[in-house]
């Protein structure tokens, strides 16, 4: 079965923009991330092969994935805890707001901020299965092939690092 | 009361669509490089397991049908199953056997529901007859049986001596004819005889136990009982007589009863020939080779196996068919089972844990 490729693009732009943005905390920079990863899709379309299960978000998101390891630098990341300490001369955003690049009301900015913060204090790859799953909003397959764990080990993982989270928000 | 899932939730949408117009832009972009491009088929599928499974699958429905075209079709009769590999066949009161008429290859069938049924003794003296020298003395008996043995016809030979009795005859007409053994067997010892033929038919490992035949109408009994119903009208035709003062009348009457007294005279001398005759039963058993599936054409067989008298259906034929037939099913079996069962069961047991596993994500 083949879909058209901008159908495609309609269907994950949002996904992988939310996944980048939240990975980089640059807008700029997620854009053009997820820009990059979209063309590349596009050039190396004929190489896709759906083998064991793979889709096309699965393969997209590695793509994006790639792109991020190259230009993402650990050590220049803050957090989204860090807002009273923002580094003047970092060109990545720590607080929501700057994020959306939209006003929110104060309850809401509150909440989301101390949830972010909370995904920053996880592992990698715990920040990575909430990222996908909930702001992402990826279908559990397509989290498993993209992430390269087993359905049940991922189950674990979510459980527990949703209670993490949980714990750390106070609810 | 919110949860953290719901939170994580609302987020998401948020920054989903939280540029649009950068989305817009980049689609448009795509949209000249590439519209409407298509994502390329699944390659494996059009060569891989899939593929190979679909086509290995049509190629075993298309051998089955091959198979079962040519294979050679059960026939089944209407007739009660015949396991039946010997016979007492005579040839007035046995039917639903085939025989062979003055044509050689002329195939004479009666219907079975025509069989006589035998009569039942009524009077004293038939059966006081019976107590003494049993029923069925009086028959030429006439035995076919069919088996793979090599020495048939020495074994039946042997039984003739062995029971007291002895052999008149051997006739060999040749392959594919049966050889009849014709002899005479003591009456006390014509049951052990037939008993022994049975047993020997049944050592055949190709044959199943054999029907009984039916037991032979007792003519013995049928002229006693003829005997008793002239005796009656003798009587009647007496009293008749003294009764009658008309001498035109009298005399017809004395002529009917003339006659009644010479057949009278005719069964008793019947009567007295058969008692005679009640030490030996006249044996004839023709013996006819049971030749495998493999070994004989199948029409070959079947002729032959009427000729016998053995019915239209050919057990062995029927059984060799019937394996074969599990045979050919069981490899079906295997081959659906193989290439389709445990496929589809594993697919839908990963499948199950898949889903199971989303669920308890979820």
């Amino acid at each position: 079965m083949s879909r058209p490729f901008l159908e495609l693009y309609d269907e994950y732009y949002p996904k992988l923009y939310a996944y980048v943005l939240l990975r980089v905390r640059h807008r700029q920079q997620a854009e053009d991330i997820v820009q990059q990863t979209f063309l590349k899709a596009l050039d190396k379309l004929d190489s896709f092969k759906p083998r064991h299960g793979a889709t096309f978000g699965s393969w997209l998101f590695q793509i994006a994935k790639n792109e991020l390891v190259d230009r993402v630098r650990h050590d220049q990341k803050i957090t989204f805890c860090d807002t009273e300490v923002l580094d003047q001369n970092s060109s990545q955003v720590s607080t929501i707001e700057q994020l959306l690049q939209a006003e929110l009301l104060t309850e809401q900015k509150e909440q989301w901020q101390k949830v972010l913060c909370s995904l920053d204090k996880l592992d990698d790859d715990e920040r990575e299965l909430v990222t996908l799953k909930y702001l992402s909003d990826l279908p559990y397959q397509e989290i498993a092939k993209t992430m390269n764990k087993k359905p049940n080990t991922l189950a674990v993982m979510l459980k527990r690092t949703l209670e993490k989270v949980r714990l750390d928000l106070g609810l | 009361m919110i949860n953290t899932k719901d939170i994580l939730k609302d987020l998401g949408e948020r920054l989903r669509g939280s540029n649009e117009s950068h989305r817009v832009r980049l689609r448009a972009q795509l949209a000249e490089l590439a519209p409407n491009r298509p994502l390329p088929l699944d390659k494996r599928r059009l060569g891989g397991v899939v593929t190979w499974l679909t086509f290995s699958t049509g190629v075993m429905a298309m051998l089955a049908i091959v198979i079962a075209t040519h294979e050679r079709p059960v026939a089944y009769v209407n007739t009660p199953p015949l396991d039946l590999v010997i016979l007492d066949d005579d040839q007035e009161f046995y039917a639903g056997q085939g025989r062979l008429d003055s044509e050689p290859n002329a195939v004479v069938t009666e219907e079975r529901d025509q069989l006589p049924r035998k009569s039942v003794a009524a009077t004293r003296g038939v059966v006081d007859y019976e107590q003494d020298h049993g029923s069925m003395l009086e028959k030429t008996t006439t035995i076919n049986l069919m088996t793979r043995e090599d020495d048939a016809v020495g074994k039946v030979e042997s039984l003739f001596t062995s029971v007291g009795g002895h052999l008149s005859g051997i006739s060999n007409y040749g392959a594919g004819q049966p050889s009849v053994l014709t002899g005479e067997v003591p009456a006390d010892s014509y049951f052990l005889f037939r008993e022994q033929l049975h047993g020997f038919v049944r050592a055949d490992r190709y044959i199943t136990e054999s029907l009984n035949a039916q037991d032979l109408i007792p003519s013995a009994i049928e002229i006693d009982e003829n005997l008793v119903g002239v005796q009656v009208s003798i009587d009647e035709l007496s009293q008749q007589i003294k009764d009658t003062k008309d001498e035109g009348k009298k005399t017809k009457l004395q002529a009917e009863l003339d006659k009644l007294e010479s057949q009278k005279t005719n069964l008793e001398k019947s009567r007295a020939n058969l008692t005679d005759r009640a030490d030996y039963v006249r044996v004839s058993v023709g013996v006819y080779d049971l030749p495998t599936l493999w070994q004989v054409d199948a029409n070959q067989y079947e002729i032959q196996r009427v000729i016998a008298g053995f019915g239209t259906q050919s057990f062995p034929v029927q059984a060799w068919g019937n394996v074969l037939m599990v045979f050919f099913w069981a490899i079906q079996l295997l081959s659906v089972t193989f290439w389709l069962i445990i496929p589809l069961v594993i697919w839908l047991a990963l499948r199950r844990r898949q889903r199971k596993t989303w669920k308890e994500l979820e």
